[in-house]
């Protein structure tokens, strides 16, 4: 995790040449496409056209317009958005992951209750909402890159982030009927 | 009991919220911020991991790009020139481009310093020994090799050096005609430049006629006389002016005439000066009225005689150029000169300068179309992805 937040800060500064960032980039990505779109191999194809088209654009890349990882995720987004369009209907919001208890070696149980919880109310925001929340945490950009990402200004993508957590704790609270800390 | 422990937030944009939520992403210690993080961790934990089939078929499609430096570098160099062969656009852009500046590069070197065919020929013919000069011919007729010039020849001139003068006790008669080509609104420009150059030789213009016509081709034919010292120099500045059709030099031999003339003065000289001694001499009236007579009728001879010695001398002095000018659209087309030159590639700029004009008036309402059709597409485009999120 702090590894991956170190690579996503580099990205964000553009210092990471294109096989860095395809390393560092990855496996976020992918998460980012098959969270988005509910299907493997949607995501697959969306991940690689992103890699594909960023690497044939590489020398037209302006840093002016933002960093690579953030032109990445673009590049991803109006794919996953397009296949969306294509198929003409809702994802299937967020899958399963596969059990893999390594990733969890604390209180197995708590937590993939509490990521349980975390995916009912991820599958219950709107795909907007979904979206959003996905790009922050996925692509670990910031405001700014939301803001290119989404075509938006860094304000509104705030905005729009700050609806969207809100609303994602408002379903885990429900679906917890606990407490939040 | 099912804890999610990110912090809380009120409805509207909550800058503290968002700027916390930025710190703990980005690794920094702020308050809540281990709970962002943990939500981070749970919602990457959530997408299932990727298919290691998948990436090592993604690795293989990115190719060298994605392999680490190292590796890359161990390539062999056939494999490393992929990245140049790849871009065979490039390549084939760059070689057209070096190739066309090549091209226009040796064209306008050739044009600069090669001569026509027919006007190498000329200059380089041959002297032809004790040739009889030709006045008016358009081909060139060359001065007899036995005479030599007192100027050198000008440098880069269109016309070849002209025979001297007097060569070796001859006294001899030059001339010269030329034939200007240019374009018929050129031609009373091209006269008043034969004019300049020959009053600046020190010579002057006998006579001028200039005709100009729209409907047919115009000329203008000037006949000067301009000192013989500076024929060279002189046709050498007419070239210049435009493009040469024909050029011709003649020689004529005047010694005998100029001998003859000589002696005649020189003859009666002595008669007058025998009459002056016999006047001198006489004794009788009768003697001295005749003698007085024939002085008076040999001081005609004289002035006859210094009159005919003088016109002699003075065409030996003095040479002839017949210019004739020729205006029309065919002409202007013959003969390079470094001032046509110029002329002809300021007319090309302009030419070019009015096509690019005319093809901006065409294109740049095309563009603004074309900028205006692909804002919509992009406007619709985006507007369709946003409708795949649900709408606005």
């Amino acid at each position: 995790m702090r590894a991956s937040r170190r690579s996503a800060t580099r990205a964000r500064a553009g210092d990471l040449s294109f096989e860095e960032l395809y390393r560092e980039s990855l496996a976020d990505l992918h998460g980012y496409a098959i969270s988005l779109l509910g299907d493997r191999a949607s995501a697959e194809d969306v991940t690689a056209l992103a890699f594909e088209r960023l690497y044939r654009a590489r020398s037209r890349v302006d840093a002016a317009r933002g960093t690579p990882r953030a032109l990445l995720f673009t590049i991803a987004r109006n794919a996953a958005l397009d296949e969306l369009r294509r198929r003409g209907r809702q994802p299937e919001l967020v899958p399963d992951p596969e059990p893999d208890d390594a990733r969890h070696p604390e209180d197995p149980l708590a937590q993939l209750e509490r990521r349980e919880t975390v995916r009912a109310a991820l599958s219950s925001l709107s795909l907007r909402e979904r979206e959003i929340v996905l790009l922050k945490f996925h692509g670990q950009l910031t405001n700014a890159e939301l803001g290119r990402v989404l075509q938006i200004s860094e304000t509104n993508a705030a905005t729009r982030l700050h609806r969207a957590l809100a609303r994602l704790r408002e379903h885990c609270a429900e679906d917890g009927r606990e407490e939040v800390a | 009991m099912k804890i999610i422990p990110f912090p809380t937030g009120g409805e509207g944009a909550d800058p503290e919220l968002i700027a916390g939520l930025e710190a703990a992403l980005a690794g920094a210690t702020a308050p809540g911020a281990d709970a962002w993080r943990e939500l981070s961790s749970d919602i990457r934990a959530l997408a299932p991991a990727i298919d290691p089939g998948f990436e090592r078929a993604l690795r293989e499609r990115l190719g060298p790009v994605t392999a680490p430096e190292a590796e890359r570098h161990r390539r062999p160099a056939h494999v490393r020139r992929r990245g140049l062969a790849r871009r065979p656009r490039a390549l084939v852009l760059g070689g057209a481009g070096a190739l066309a500046a090549l091209v226009i590069a040796l064209v306008t070197v050739g044009a600069f310093t090669s001569e026509s065919p027919d006007r190498a020929i000329t200059l380089g013919r041959a002297p032809q020994p004790g040739s009889g000069a030709t006045r008016n011919g358009p081909a060139r007729a060359q001065a007899a090799p036995q005479l030599k010039s007192d100027e050198a020849p000008a440098a880069g001139p269109a016309v070849s050096a002209p025979a001297n003068s007097t060569s070796a006790g001859r006294v001899q008669q030059l001339g010269a005609s030329l034939t200007l080509a240019g374009t018929p609104g050129e031609v009373q420009a091209l006269a008043a430049g034969v004019s300049r150059i020959v009053n600046s030789e020190g010579g002057y213009v006998t006579s001028s006629q200039v005709q100009v016509e729209t409907a047919a081709p115009s000329s203008a034919t000037l006949q000067a006389s301009v000192p013989s010292g500076h024929l060279t120099r002189t046709l050498a500045a007419l070239g210049r002016l435009g493009a040469i059709r024909a050029e011709s030099q003649s020689l004529q031999d005047i010694t005998d005439a100029y001998e003859a003339a000589k002696r005649a003065l020189g003859d009666a000289l002595a008669e007058r000066s025998a009459l002056l001694r016999a006047l001198a001499a006489a004794s009788t009236q009768g003697q001295i009225e005749s003698l007085h007579r024939r002085l008076a009728i040999a001081g005609g001879a004289i002035e006859q005689a210094r009159s005919a010695f003088g016109a002699i001398a003075g065409e030996a002095a003095n040479s002839t150029i017949e210019v004739t000018v020729l205006g029309d659209a065919k002409a202007a087309g013959q003969g390079l000169t470094l001032s046509r030159g110029l002329h002809d590639a300021g007319r090309v700029l302009t030419v070019a300068l009015a096509v690019l004009l005319i093809g901006l008036a065409a294109l740049i309402p095309l563009f603004a179309v074309g900028l205006a059709m692909g804002l919509v597409l992009r406007a619709v485009r985006r507007s369709a992805r946003e409708r795949a999120l649900g709408g606005r």
